[in-house]
């Protein structure tokens, strides 16, 4: 260290000596080789300083890679990132918290055949995963020599989680016995896999995902990028804590994935409808059908049920029957028949050419344009009031009503109405209808007084029940919709009720409800049910066809609401082609079902009579309590 | 290279063979020697140890790399084995969850319902309760009044 340092005191040297002697050439030289040797001792040392320094540097750096190396060797190693699965998907519940999809993990065996080299090694894997799963030995040991140079193998089907810990409990015994043991060549991997609880229960409102985990039909493919573990988010900022949704509905929320969506659909209607439909498919042999429970004053819908359903936990196994997927709700278009008379007689009250009393002569017949319209059954009934005739359903005084209107005013209430464009639900697959409309190349005149009582222009039930929820709902055609709040963690976004529009006046919606009540009292009988007022309207379509209708098949349909004076529910009971030996009149399949389900309704509800309600007006609502009759 | 043969051929030649490993050895100090003076270091103080500052600068730095690097991958495997173990009380809790909804299945409920001697029923009657007479009174509930 002296050398290292002395730099200054030789320099001072040298100097020194260069001036004292400048003229002997003798000295000079001594003096120039001292300086060298010095410089030559000092360079050697402030090497070796430099080189010491930088090894003990160089081995705290390499003592840290050793620690890391060897003795955390275990920890980095505990790292495999083939452990985490593909992403996953949100939950499903209904209104009442009920799981109506989410998904799950299965297990599945991989093998990595190219270790697994000898047939005794081959045979002690199957015979081990033979005893523990029950998976057959000769099913392992042939997809291990099917592929002997593969490095990935799948061995047998995904295993549920019991089993999958039992074939890990067997690998880690067998390795604790002998740490060679081929069973180290065995990983069990989780996949996720969705599930449908309720199996075919609200199938068509929940559609189903692929292989790829891409949601298709219903919910799963409307809301498939909020859905998927790794999709949006919420995108909206006027979300609120997840607290706020009840204790109930957050039984099963937030789920793993934290993306999940609550249900305007309540589990037990759904389950009420379908089951109801199902007996009336059977019971008018029938070859498919539709019920549509709503909500009038929000849009939401309660319960929406097709025939013929599907589960789709076994969807594999109806691949070839497509047609089973669509849910006819909102993607099916049909002739709504004389259901659609409360159009036009809402049409008729709202622009005052008509009032309920309104008495018009029914000669049997009318010409709209270059065609004849009869009633349906080829009767004349003379004088009646609108209030008769939409009770008796008469074609001819219905587009008379029409014919006053007047065709502008006609389809604009139409369009008012909803139809000939999408009502907006939340679900994947609606279609818009069909409605010409003057100017259009196909519309004539005729069409006016067809379309009056449905034919002519086809809708989807939910058109045809959400124009009776505007009825219902003092005349505001509001937008269904079958989500009621989407879930990001701790977060909910409600979904707000959206008025679409106003389609007539509250009084024109209350002169319209007395209307239907009395064509429920005095026509559509089957439909009533004692101690309720009930609106609706009956309608018969025939299904048209290449150049005219088909015969004796026919699409009935009932559409109501219930109590009359407070609706709760919007109903739609539509059946597709009953067998005519049994009815195929809407009046006499569809009603009574209509009946049936309201009277489920109103119990699963918890709607009291007409009179009880009357009677508790004054007073708390709540003292109305429900005893069993049963009891 | 060509200066290290250069050397040890004229070591070689003037040293015998007797002296065979103290010459080694000189030559071994010989070769560091010339190596130290081969590397140009600096030949002012100053700039010395400005030099060696730089080195050990750097040195520190590559250190504290290494530290930084190991500590963020310590802390990822860390935080990897929690997302495991997350990953694994998932799917528990998904597997608990199918279980639940499995016994809750409405078609299975009506089975066991029936089962268990219960019936479906229609058709309820309602009786008005006037002025919520049996209800407790919440401002002194009926626990604590009888304390």
């Amino acid at each position: 260290m002296a050398s290292l340092f002395s730099e200054k005191r030789a320099e001072s040297h040298t100097a020194s000596y260069v001036a004292a002697t400048p003229s002997e050439p003798g000295s000079e030289q001594a003096a120039t080789v001292a300086t060298t040797e010095e410089n030559q001792k000092r360079r050697l040392w402030r090497f070796w300083f430099l080189a010491c320094l930088f090894l003990l540097l160089t081995s705290l750096v390499l003592a840290r890679l050793v620690v890391y190396q060897l003795f955390q060797f275990g920890e980095l190693a505990a790292y495999d990132p083939s452990q985490f699965m593909v992403p996953t998907r949100g939950a499903i519940v209904d209104r009442h918290g009920e799981l109506l999809t989410a998904d799950r993990f299965l297990y599945q065996i991989i093998a990595t055949p190219n270790e697994i080299k000898s047939d005794q090694a081959r045979q002690q894997v199957a015979q081990r995963l033979e005893e523990t799963t029950g998976l057959p030995a000769t099913e392992t040991l042939q997809t291990l020599l099917d592929y002997p140079q593969g490095r990935y193998a799948e061995i047998g089907k995904p295993l549920d989680y019991a089993l999958s810990q039992r074939v890990k409990e067997m690998q880690v015994q067998a390795l604790a016995e002998r740490s060679t043991s081929p069973l180290r060549y065995i990983e069990i991997r989780p996949i996720p896999a969705r599930f449908y609880p309720q199996n075919t229960l609200a199938s068509h409102l929940l559609g189903f995902i692929q292989a790829n985990r891409g949601g298709v039909y219903g919910l799963e493919e409307y809301y498939n990028a909020f859905l998927n573990a790794r999709g949006v988010g919420l995108i909206e900022r006027a979300s609120v804590s997840l607290a706020s949704l009840p204790a109930q509905t957050r039984r099963f929320l937030p789920s793993v994935v934290g993306k999940d969506l609550v249900l305007t659909i309540d589990r037990s209607i759904q389950w009420i409808i379908e089951e109801e439909l199902r007996n009336g498919v059977a019971k008018y042999r029938a070859k498919g059908g539709t019920i549509i429970v709503m909500e009038p004053k929000t849009g939401a819908i309660l319960g929406l049920a097709n025939w013929p359903d599907y589960d789709p936990n076994q969807r594999a196994t109806s691949q070839a029957d497509f047609a089973r997927f669509a849910n006819t709700s909102i993607s099916a278009i049909y002739e709504p028949g004389s259901v659609f008379k409360i159009v036009t007689m809402a049409a008729g009250l709202d622009t005052g050419v008509i009032t309920p009393t309104t008495v018009m002569t029914d000669s049997g017949y009318i010409i709209v344009g270059e065609r004849s319209i009869y009633n349906s059954d080829r009767r004349a009934n003379g004088a009646v009031t609108v209030t008769e005739a939409l009770a008796k359903s008469l074609n001819v005084v219905t587009a008379q009503v029409a014919d006053k209107v007047g065709r502008d005013h006609f389809y604009q209430y139409v369009r008012r109405f909803g139809f000939g464009e999408r009502t907006g639900i939340d679900l994947a697959g609606e279609v818009p209808g069909l409605l010409k409309t003057p100017g259009h190349e196909l519309w004539s005149l005729s069409d006016l007084g067809t379309n009056s009582f449905g034919q002519g222009l086809a809708v989807t039930p939910l058109q045809m029940v959400n124009a009776t929820a505007a009825i219902a709902n003092q005349g505001m055609l509001m937008r269904p919709y079958v989500v009621e709040a989407r879930i990001e963690g701790e977060e909910v976004l409600y979904t707000q009720p959206e008025m679409l529009g106003r389609a007539i006046k509250p009084e024109t919606a209350r002169a319209m409800t007395e209307m239907m009540i009395e064509t429920v009292d005095s026509g559509n009988i089957a439909a009533r049910i004692p101690g309720y007022r009930i609106a609706g309207k009956s309608g018969t379509a025939q299904i048209p066809d290449v150049g005219g209708y088909l015969k004796d098949a026919t699409i009935v349909t009932f559409v109501g609401f219930a109590p009359a004076d407070d609706p709760q529910f919007v109903l739609l009971v539509k059946l597709d082609q009953p067998d005519p030996a049994i009815s195929q009149w809407a009046a006499y399949t569809v009603a009574p079902i209509f009946a049936q389900v309201s009277r489920r309704l109103f119990d699963q509800l918890n709607i009291a009579p007409d009179e009880i309600r009357a009677q508790v007006a004054g007073v708390n609502p709540a003292t109305i309590d429900p005893v069993s009759s049963a009891e | 290279m060509l200066q290290n043969r250069t050397i040890s051929s004229s070591l070689s030649s003037t040293v015998s063979s007797d002296w065979g490993v103290p010459v080694r050895r000189v030559m071994a100090r010989e070769q560091w020697n010339l190596l130290a003076q081969t590397l140009r270091l600096p030949d002012g103080l100053q700039s010395f140890l400005l030099f060696t500052l730089a080195v050990v600068v750097i040195c520190i730095g590559l250190l504290l790399h290494l530290q930084l690097s190991t500590t963020v991958l310590q802390d990822r495997i860390r935080l990897q084995a929690l997302q495991l173990e997350e990953q694994a009380v998932k799917e528990q809790t998904s597997n608990l969850v199918w279980a639940i909804v499995q016994e809750t299945e409405l078609n299975r409920v009506k089975v066991r319902a029936i089962e268990l001697g219960y019936q479906p029923v229609f058709q309820r009657q309602y009786i008005i309760v006037p002025h919520n007479a049996l209800a407790p009174d919440l401002q002194n509930p009926i626990a604590q009044s009888g304390e």
